[in-house]
C-alpha cells in the first residue's frame, strides 16, 4: 500500500463532547427519520436488511498551488457527498463478505454515493431514498453472489461474523467547531514569496508550494440509533522541490506543515530557512554517489521508524486481515507471542490530540461507524496483544476498539490512527550513534547507514505475493565507524520481511518525531500519524531504487531574464 | 471635406481592427510575458536542441490554455455543488525530419502529449522552464517515433508519396481576452431556481448543472504564426430522473450551450425552458414501449443535431501510415469518398470557421487560425448531396493537397484532427416550422402507415416521442430503441424545417463546435423495441 503525504493535516482541538439533540440538528433529524422509514419496510424483504448506516461528509475545500513566484493552479470546492451502506442477511454472514477466489479489490467496499450540498428537509429525504433504493439493490444482489460462492468454497480458515452485535453503548456525539475563515490574498501571496525561493535555481527542474484547507462536518445516523455529528478540519502548507540526474535517477525533497489553526502555522522565516536548506540538500543530492545494496546496521530517525512501523507492522495489525484467507497472515496465530524486539511497545492511540506540540493528522474521538476511538496495545515489549478492529469481529476479538475509518464512497474496515512506538529504554541520539558506529565495527562492515527522511512505502500482505516490505528513504547517510564525516548518497530502498526485520533492534533514542501522512488501503486513503523514536537495527537490507530511463534535458535551463 | 473623410474611414477602420478581435493589438503585460517566454524558448530549442547524431526539430508549436472552470449544481431547488478549479494546459508539437517525411501521425500520444500532472504559474520563468523540459520529452520521444515510422515503412515496402506537411503564410490573431467576472451568488440562484421547477412528483430527481469554462489559448508556432484566443462557454443542462408508467427509469436532459455571456437568457427566461422542458418529460412519462417500425421518422431538435454529428464525425481525419495496428487514428466514414453523394438531394453543408454568430448568437466553432497557424477557410462539404469537400490540414495525403485551416486538437485525442468548426445544414427548399408535424402527418400516410415517430428526446439507445396517427394526427408518447442514425441516415432526408437551431458544443481546452440544423425529416428510418426492462419498483414509499 503506497502512502504518499496528502495535502491535508487533520484537525483536533478540544472538543468538548457534546450528546445530539437530534431535533436540534436538521440534517441529522432527517437522516434519522428517514432511516427509521426505510428499515421498517426493508426488513420485512427476502433477503432482509438487518443494518443500514448514512453518512454525509459536508464542508469545503481550498487548494492553492504557487510555482515560481506565482499562483499555477487553484481549487475551491463546496459540496458534500451522501454514503448509503447497506447490509443484508444477518451479522453471521452478509452481503459484505468479499468473495472467496475473486482478487481482493479496492471495489469491494463500495458503497452508494450522492452529491448533495445544503440540502433541505425535502431534497434530502428525497436523495436519501433514491440512495438507499440504489444501495439495496446492490446489496441484495451481492448477498447472493456472497451466499453461493460461501456454498462452493472451502470453509473460512476464521468463520467470525460478517459483523458484530449492536454496540454495548449507543453512540450520541456531536461536536462544533468555530467557523473558519482566512484572508485568501494573503495565503496567495505568502505562498507565492515561498515559491519565488526556486527561481534562479537552474539545477530544479520542479518545485511547488502549496496550501490546502480541508474544512468538513461529517454526520452519521445507523439503523441501531448511533448517531454522530464530527468535524474534521485540516490545514497543510508545504513544498516540494525534484531534479534529475543524468542516469534517470529522480531525486526529491518535501516538507509538510500540519496545523489546526492558522496562529499555529510556522512562522514565515522557519519556511524559509527549510526551503533553502532543501535546496541545498537536493543540490547535493543531485550529484550524490549512488547507493549499493547493503546489509548491516541502520538508524532510521524518528520520522523513519515511524513511516517502517507503521507500513511493516501497522497494516499486519489490522484486523480484517486477521480473517480474510487472501492476507498473509503474519501475526493471526500469535497473540501473546514475541514478535518483535522485546524494547519495543506499540499502540495505535486515536485519541491523542497533539505530541509535544505537534498536531496530529490521525487523531479522532469517534471512527467512521461511530464507534468511540480507543487506545489499543497491539504490542508490549515485544508481545502481541491486541488487533485493530472495526466492527467486522475476528477469532476471540467480537468487537470494534473504534477503529473503523473509510473515505468517501468506501466501506469501513480496520485501519490505524495515531500509530506510537515506544521504547521502553531510550539514549541520546549522540550515544544511538556511537552505538551505530560500535555495530558497524562489530559486524566488520565498511560504513552503517543513516536514513534521515523517508516519503512513505507500501507492504505486499496478499498471499499471492512475498509478505514482503519496501519503504522509500529521501535523504540518507553513510556512516562510517572512524571519523570521517557522513556522506550523502541516492537511490536507497529499504526491504525486508517483517518477521526479520522486526527483531533486530538494539537500541532506541530519545528523540521521538511525529511524521503526519495519508494512508490508501481498500477502505480509501485517511489521515494517519506515526510517532516513534530513532531505532538502531542491527541488520536491514537496502536495495537499489527503480530508476527512469529519462535524461537530463539537452538544453540548459533557460534563463531567467526576459 | 476629402481629408475629413478619410481621417474618419480610418478611424472607422481601426474601431473595426480593435473591435472583438484584432489581427494586430497591444497585448498586456502578462500576454507579452507569456508569448516571450513561449517565443524565446521556441527559438532556443529550434536553434539549438539536437542529440549528437540525431536530427533537430524543424517545427515546433506551443499551446497554453489557462483555463479556468466552474460547476454549479442544484436538485429541486437545492445547491449540490458549488466548485471552481483553476489548472494551466498546454499542447507541444515537435516535427523532426522533413517536411517530406517526419514523425507525426505515426504515434500522435507522443509527438502531441496531452496528459500532465504539471501546472505552472502564468510567469515567464515558469512557461518558460516548463516548455523547455516537455519540449526536450517531446523531442527525445519523437526521434525514437521517426526512427520506427521508418523502420516500419520499409518493413511494409510502403512508399510514401505525399509530404507529411507543408507551409503557409504566417498568421497573427490577438482576441481581446476579457475574463468574465463570475457572479456566483447569481450562478447558485440560476441552478437552484431551474431545478426547483422539476420538484415534483412525477421526478425522482430533477438537477440543474451549470458549467462555465474560461480557457484563452496562447498558440504559436516556429513559423510565426501566433494567435490569442478568448474562448468562453456557458453550459447550462436540465436532467430529469424518474419513471415511466411501466417502471422504466428514464434519465433525460435538455443542454443549452452558449459561447458567450450576453446570448445567455435572463433567469426568468431559463425558468421558463427548465418548465418546458419539466413539462414534456412529464408528458413522456406516459409513453409505451413502441414495436419495430420502418418508415419515415421526424428527428426534432437536439435529434437532428445528432444526425449532423454523423456527418460532422464522418468527414473528420488524421493521416495515417497504413495498417499501423498499434496506433489508432481517426478515419471518418466519408474520408475517401470525395464526389459521392454522401447526402440527400437539395441539401448544401458548409463548414465556416470564420463566421462567429448565427442569428445573432456566437457559435462556437468559430476560430481564425488553426493548430497548425493556417489561416481557416470557408468550404462546401455538400453541394447538393455530393461531397465536395473535406476539412483538411498541412499533412497531405491523396486528397488532401492542400490545407484548408481545419486542423484542430480536441481534448481527450491525442492527434490533430482535420474537423469541422460550424457545420451548417441548408436545404434548397424548406418547410415552415408550423406546417412541419402536418407534412410529417401526411406523409406517413402517403406511405400507407398508421402512424409514424417523431423523436424528442433520447437516453442511450433508449428513444422517447410520439407515434402520430397518419389520420387523425393524434399523439400517443412511447419509446423504443434507435440505434441506426448513421451515415446512410444521411442519404434519407426527406424535409427540413425553415427554422434553424444553434447547438453549440464545448469542451475542455476550449476545443468548440457548432451544428446548426432544423428539425429534419427521413423518408426511411428505423426503430426497434426497447430490450430495456423496468426496474423493480421502490420497495420503500417515496417520501
Amino acid at each position: 500500500m503506497r502512502k504518499i503525504i496528502s495535502y491535508f493535516l487533520f484537525l483536533v482541538l478540544s472538543l468538548p463532547v457534546f450528546a445530539c439533540e437530534a431535533s436540534k440538528d436538521p440534517i441529522l433529524n432527517t437522516m434519522q427519520q428517514e432511516i427509521k422509514r426505510s428499515m421498517k419496510v426493508l426488513k420485512q424483504q427476502k433477503p432482509s436488511v438487518y443494518f443500514m448506516s448514512y453518512m454525509i461528509t459536508k464542508g469545503k475545500e481550498y487548494k492553492y498551488y504557487s510555482s515560481l513566484g506565482k499562483i499555477s493552479s487553484q481549487d475551491t470546492t463546496e459540496e458534500a457527498v451522501l454514503d448509503v451502506d447497506v447490509r443484508v442477511g444477518s451479522e453471521k454472514m452478509d452481503n459484505t463478505r468479499p468473495l472467496k477466489g475473486f482478487s481482493t479489490s479496492w471495489v469491494f467496499g463500495q458503497i452508494n454515493t450522492l452529491t448533495l450540498l445544503t440540502p433541505n428537509d425535502k431534497v434530502l429525504k428525497n436523495l436519501l431514498w433514491q440512495a438507499t433504493e440504489e444501495a439495496v439493490k446492490r446489496a441484495q444482489s451481492n448477498y447472493e453472489k456472497v451466499k453461493s460462492n460461501s456454498a462452493s468454497v472451502a470453509k473460512r480458515t476464521d468463520d467470525s461474523d460478517d459483523f458484530s452485535a449492536p454496540l454495548p453503548k449507543k453512540t450520541n456525539f456531536c461536536a462544533e467547531l468555530e467557523p473558519f475563515t482566512f484572508n485568501d490574498q494573503e495565503i496567495i501571496d505568502l505562498i507565492n514569496e515561498f515559491s519565488s525561493l526556486f527561481k534562479g535555481k537552474d539545477f530544479i527542474l520542479s518545485s511547488n508550494v502549496y496550501f490546502n484547507i480541508s474544512d468538513k462536518v461529517v454526520y452519521f445516523v445507523d439503523s441501531q440509533d448511533n448517531k454522530m455529528k464530527r468535524p474534521q478540519r485540516l490545514i497543510r502548507l508545504g513544498y516540494s522541490l525534484e531534479t534529475l540526474n543524468n542516469d534517470g535517477m529522480k531525486l526529491s525533497r518535501n516538507n509538510n506543515y500540519d496545523f489546526v489553526s492558522l496562529e499555529k502555522m510556522p512562522s514565515k522565516e522557519q519556511v524559509i530557512a527549510d526551503i533553502k536548506k532543501s535546496i541545498e540538500e537536493l543540490r547535493i543530492l543531485q550529484n550524490a554517489p549512488v547507493a549499493e545494496p547493503f546489509h548491516g546496521p541502520v538508524i532510521l530517525s524518528g520520522r523513519a521508524a515511524g513511516v517502517f512501523f507503521h507500513e511493516i507492522l501497522g497494516h499486519r495489525m489490522e484486523g480484517n486481515r486477521q480473517k480474510d484467507d487472501e492476507f498473509g497472515q503474519t501475526f493471526t496465530g500469535k497473540i501473546n507471542q514475541q514478535v518483535i524486539s522485546p524494547l519495543i511497545s506499540v499502540y495505535d492511540d486515536p485519541t491523542m490530540e497533539t505530541f509535544e506540540g505537534v498536531d496530529l493528522r490521525g487523531h479522532y474521538l469517534y471512527d467512521d461507524e461511530a464507534v468511540p476511538s480507543q487506545n489499543v496495545v497491539l504490542i508490549e515489549n515485544g508481545i502481541l496483544k491486541n488487533f485493530l478492529m472495526a466492527r467486522s469481529p475476528i477469532k476471540n476479538f467480537p468487537q470494534s476498539n473504534g477503529h473503523g475509518r473509510k473515505s468517501i464512497s468506501r466501506r469501513a474496515i480496520s485501519r490505524m490512527g495515531v500509530t506510537y512506538v515506544k521504547a521502553r529504554e531510550t539514549i541520546t541520539p549522540e550515544e544511538l550513534k556511537a552505538k551505530l558506529k560500535e555495530e558497524i565495527k562489530r559486524q566488520n562492515k565498511p560504513y552503517g547507514l543513516y536514513i534521515e527522511d523517508i516519503s512513505g512505502g507500501f507492504t505486499m500482505i496478499d498471499t499471492s505475493s512475498p509478505q514482503a516490505f519496501k519503504v522509500n528513504p529521501l535523504l540518507v547517510y553513510k556512516v562510517y565507524p572512524d571519523n570521517k564525516p557522513d556522506e550523502i548518497i541516492r537511490g536507497v530502498d529499504i526491504v525486508g520481511t517483517p518477521l526479520a526485520s522486526f527483531n533486530k533492534i538494539i537500541a532506541a533514542g530519545n528523540d521521538y518525531q511525529v511524521f503526519n501522512g495519508s494512508c490508501g488501503a481498500e477502505s480509501g486513503w485517511v489521515p494517519v500519524s506515526a510517532i516513534a523514536p530513532s531505532l538502531l537495527i542491527s541488520e536491514l537490507e537496502v536495495e537499489k531504487v527503480y530508476k527512469s530511463s529519462a535524461k537530463l534535458p539537452v538544453l540548459p535551463a533557460p534563463k531567467g531574464d526576459k | 471635406m476629402k481629408k475629413l473623410l478619410l481621417i474618419i474611414v480610418c478611424l472607422i477602420l481601426n474601431l473595426a481592427v480593435f473591435a472583438a478581435g484584432n489581427t494586430f493589438r497591444d497585448l498586456s503585460a502578462q500576454e507579452q510575458e507569456v508569448f516571450k517566454a513561449m517565443q524565446n524558448e521556441m527559438q532556443r530549442n529550434l536553434k539549438n536542441l539536437k542529440m549528437d547524431k540525431f536530427a533537430r526539430p524543424y517545427y515546433i508549436a506551443y499551446k497554453i490554455i489557462p483555463e479556468t472552470r466552474y460547476l454549479f449544481n442544484a436538485s429541486q431547488g437545492v445547491l449540490m455543488q458549488d466548485k471552481k478549479t483553476y489548472t494551466p494546459e498546454y499542447e507541444v508539437q515537435v516535427r523532426i525530419g522533413s517536411p517530406k517525411e517526419d514523425n507525426s501521425y505515426f504515434n500522435p500520444s507522443v509527438w502531441l502529449p496531452k496528459e500532465t500532472d504539471s501546472s505552472f504559474a502564468l510567469n515567464y520563468e515558469d512557461v518558460s522552464k516548463f516548455l523547455w523540459q516537455t519540449t526536450d520529452i517531446v523531442y527525445k520521444n519523437s526521434l525514437a517515433e521517426l526512427t520506427e515510422k521508418q523502420a516500419y515503412k520499409k518493413n511494409k515496402h510502403i512508399n510514401q508519396k505525399y509530404d507529411d506537411f507543408s507551409f503557409y503564410p504566417a498568421q497573427e490573431h490577438f482576441d481581446n481576452l476579457t475574463e468574465p467576472t463570475i457572479d456566483k451568488e447569481y450562478w447558485r440562484e440560476v441552478a437552484q431556481k431551474t431545478s426547483a421547477k422539476g420538484a415534483l412528483p412525477e421526478f425522482e430527481d430533477f438537477m440543474t448543472f451549470v458549467n462555465i469554462n474560461f480557457a484563452p489559448s496562447y498558440f504559436l508556432t516556429s513559423r510565426g504564426s501566433k494567435y490569442l484566443q478568448d474562448k468562453y462557454s456557458i453550459k447550462i443542462r436540465f436532467i430529469a430522473q424518474g419513471r415511466l408508467e411501466d417502471g422504466l427509469e428514464f434519465n433525460l436532459n435538455k443542454t443549452l450551450t452558449y459561447a458567450d455571456f450576453k446570448d445567455v437568457p435572463s433567469l426568468e427566461q431559463l425558468e421558463k425552458e427548465a418548465e418546458d422542458f419539466a413539462k414534456e418529460v412529464i408528458t413522456l412519462q406516459k409513453a409505451k414501449k413502441v414495436d419495430a417500425y420502418i418508415g419515415p421518422i421526424l428527428l426534432e431538435g437536439s435529434q437532428a443535431a445528432d444526425l449532423m454529428r454523423v456527418l460532422s464525425q464522418g468527414i473528420s481525419r488524421t493521416k495515417h501510415i497504413a495498417s499501423n495496428e498499434d496506433y489508432s487514428y481517426y478515419d471518418g466514414a466519408f474520408s475517401d469518398k470525395l464526389g459521392l453523394k454522401v447526402f440527400s438531394a437539395g441539401f448544401d453543408v458548409i463548414d465556416d470557421p470564420l463566421r462567429k454568430t448565427f442569428d445573432n448568437k456566437k457559435l462556437a466553432g468559430y476560430y481564425e487560425i488553426d493548430e497548425e497557424g493556417v489561416k481557416a477557410e470557408k468550404i462546401q462539404i455538400i453541394e447538393n448531396g455530393i461531397l465536395k469537400d473535406l476539412p483538411f490540414t498541412a499533412s497531405l495525403t491523396k486528397n488532401n493537397k492542400k490545407s484548408n485551416g481545419h486542423a484542430r486538437s480536441y481534448y481527450g485525442y491525442t492527434t490533430l484532427l482535420a474537423r469541422p468548426s460550424n457545420l451548417i445544414l441548408l436545404a434548397r427548399s424548406t418547410i415552415a416550422e408550423e406546417d412541419f408535424i402536418k407534412t410529417f402527418q401526411n406523409f406517413c400516410a402517403e406511405q400507407g402507415l398508421k402512424a409514424c415517430p417523431v423523436i424528442k428526446a433520447r437516453d442511450g439507445d433508449t428513444f422517447f416521442g410520439f407515434m402520430i396517427d397518419s389520420k387523425t394526427g393524434a399523439k400517443t408518447p412511447v419509446y423504443g430503441e434507435m440505434t441506426t442514425l448513421n451515415t446512410r441516415s444521411l442519404r434519407d432526408i426527406k424535409y427540413a424545417s425553415d427554422k434553424m437551431q444553434v447547438y453549440n458544443e464545448m469542451t475542455r481546452n476550449g476545443f468548440g463546435y457548432s451544428i446548426i440544423t432544423p428539425d429534419l425529416i427521413l423518408d426511411n428510418g428505423e426503430i426497434n423495441q426497447s430490450k430495456r426492462q423496468p426496474a423493480r419498483k421502490p420497495l420503500v414509499k417515496r417520501p
